[in-house]
């Protein structure tokens, strides 16, 4: 890539994968052209080159270097401190980004990491509600344990509730789970899950789309339900309101081609619920073995689909 | 399986007079023809007829597969959809093109990328072992100062067709039509009696004219693949 000499981390080697992350980063913090996150994730994929892209808008180096000035080289330092805090950066390009995710149009330009990153995961969702009751929260652990018997990875969202019933009882089956949160890689919300957390990132994986300092705000968990949608295979909605992320995470699932698996009493009680049934990829499910047979469909599905067609 | 992997976000294209394009079904507004469909019909030797499989709209799931199958690094589920969409078209509906010409398809063929890319058409080999009839080969020009103007020279023919000739020619994408509607005239110059197209998708943006409330209004349009590409509704 065209390295711009002469900024604080010029000794730096900016090239390689670590250039490519440098220039990724540096598109998305200088928007050059008014390129919006989702237009510069979808120009990574059509060019395959976070630096040609960078290239391509890049920002005419002014004539005295600004202090505030972003570009690749500019970036560097940022890069090793997030390697340093334990962060791993992977990019839209990269092998290892997760591979069902890069197939839906939210899918983040780059992700931040922490645990162990597997591209072609077996994921379904497990969400509900943060104030779920106690059937909610066993139904969610059951779910959890059945996924994990059948080898399969429990996602969640790191929130109260279901979400935390689901990672829980994943890890305690001995089963990997994945966290994906809506704050920024180095917070934790909320704050009384700082220890599950931890344990997620040390036996599955946490990530992230957010800038690793990001607070939480109220679209960056819708974001995060687009992430964790398009990451699985499929969303399992145990225990739902009216106002849930779960709602949303189901209605982009839909828009995703992923499949949706309501609990009945998820569809019972929810208006909402009773639309989407009947909409493609939508199920319904009675009890755990009901949602492990739509599951064990879906894969089977895929399955055929890849023997069917041999990209 | 298409319903379930891709029937929430995949749309059965419009055909509705004066609602769209009679050609190329974009959003029109009381017109038989969008601009651009009307300005290539200056022209003799337009394709004969037209299928669409689906819309692929910017910034959505279908914009996403449509660019993402042909991407560098090509995503598999995009290829996968792609690839099923064809099959279920040319499995289920290639004898509709025969029905509406009353004569079988003796030929099929690609629409190359323009200028001409050194690399296979992605949509080759899915359609090589599926298509009826011979393969047309048709080759891009190596440059082309309009490249979406209708323009017989900017394909070449690599053969020379008999007078019962009914080519099937397959694009992935449409935009203004321009790429097509020039490799059905390189076709008919080499002889093509009939030529039916094929297109997967027929682009749409949300920033132009009409769209954005045309583009809502398929919000909850799931896609049904036993709708025939060829007419809209019931196969011929």
């Amino acid at each position: 890539m065209a390295s711009r000499a002469g900024g604080p981390y010029a000794g730096v080697m900016i090239s390689g994968s670590f250039g490519e992350h440098a220039a990724a980063v540096a598109l998305l913090r200088a928007q050059p052209d008014g390129l919006s996150w989702p237009e510069i994730a979808a120009e990574l994929l059509e060019t395959g080159s976070a630096a040609e892209v960078w290239d391509r808008h890049a920002p005419a180096p002014a004539l005295i270097s600004l202090p505030d000035e972003v570009t690749p080289d500019s970036v560097a330092g940022d890069l090793q401190s997030w390697q340093a805090r334990g962060y791993r950066l992977l990019s839209i390009l990269d092998d290892d980004y997760p591979s069902r995710l890069r197939g839906v149009q939210q899918a983040p330009p780059v992700v931040f990491t922490r645990g162990c990153v597997i591209a072609d995961d077996p994921a379904v969702s497990v969400v509900g509600s943060r104030e779920a009751s106690a059937g909610g929260l066993a139904m969610a652990a059951d779910v959890a344990r059945a996924l994990t018997a059948r080898h399969m990875t429990v996602i969640a969202g790191l929130a109260r509730g279901i979400d935390t019933a689901a990672h829980r009882a994943a890890l305690d089956a001995g089963g990997r789970t994945v966290a994906v949160i809506g704050t920024g890689i180095g917070r934790v919300y909320p704050a009384e899950n700082r220890g599950l957390q931890e344990e997620i990132a040390d036996r599955g994986l946490v990530l992230s789309q957010f800038w690793p300092d990001a607070p939480p705000q109220k679209h960056t968990f819708l974001m995060r339900n687009a992430t964790m949608s398009g990451y699985g295979l499929a969303t399992a909605v145990i225990e739902a309101g009216e106002t849930s992320g779960a709602r949303a995470q189901a209605r982009m699932a839909v828009e995703h081609g992923r499949q949706v698996i309501l609990a009945d009493q998820v569809v019972a009680r929810n208006e909402w619920a009773r639309q989407l049934v009947g909409r493609p990829g939508v199920h319904t499910a009675n009890s755990v073995d009901d949602v492990m047979d739509i599951v064990e469909q879906v894969v089977a599905m895929w399955d055929n689909l890849g023997r069917l067609v041999t990209p | 399986m298409l319903s379930a992997i891709a029937g929430g976000y995949l749309r059965n294209p419009v055909r509705a007079r004066q609602v769209t394009c009679a050609d190329c079904l974009t959003p029109v507004d009381g017109y038989e023809l969008c601009f651009a469909c009307n300005s290539h019909h200056a022209r003799e030797g337009l394709a004969d007829a037209i299928a669409f499989l689906t819309y692929a709209i910017a910034g959505q799931k279908s914009g996403h597969v449509m660019r993402g199958y042909k991407a560098p690094a090509p995503i598999t589920e995009h290829q996968q959809v792609v690839a099923l969409l064809l099959l279920v078209a040319l499995e289920n509906h290639a004898r509709c093109a025969e029905a509406l010409a009353g004569m079988p398809v003796t030929h099929w063929a690609i629409v190359p990328s323009l200028p001409a890319k050194p690399s296979a058409h992605p949509l080759r080999s899915l359609v090589a072992e599926r298509a009826r009839g011979i393969e047309v080969p048709l080759t891009a020009a190596p440059s082309a100062e309009l490249p979406r103007a209708v323009n017989a020279d900017h394909f070449t023919c690599g053969a020379q067709l008999h007078k019962q000739s009914h080519v099937l020619l397959i694009d992935d994408t449409w935009a203004t039509g321009g790429h097509v509607q020039s490799a059905v005239l390189a076709l008919r110059k080499a002889g093509a009696a009939r030529v039916s197209v094929l297109v997967v998708a027929r682009w749409l943006k949300e920033d132009y004219g009409g769209n954005r409330k045309f583009i809502a209004d398929l919000a909850n349009r799931d896609y049904d693949s036993g709708i025939c590409p060829w007419t809209g509704t019931d196969c011929p």
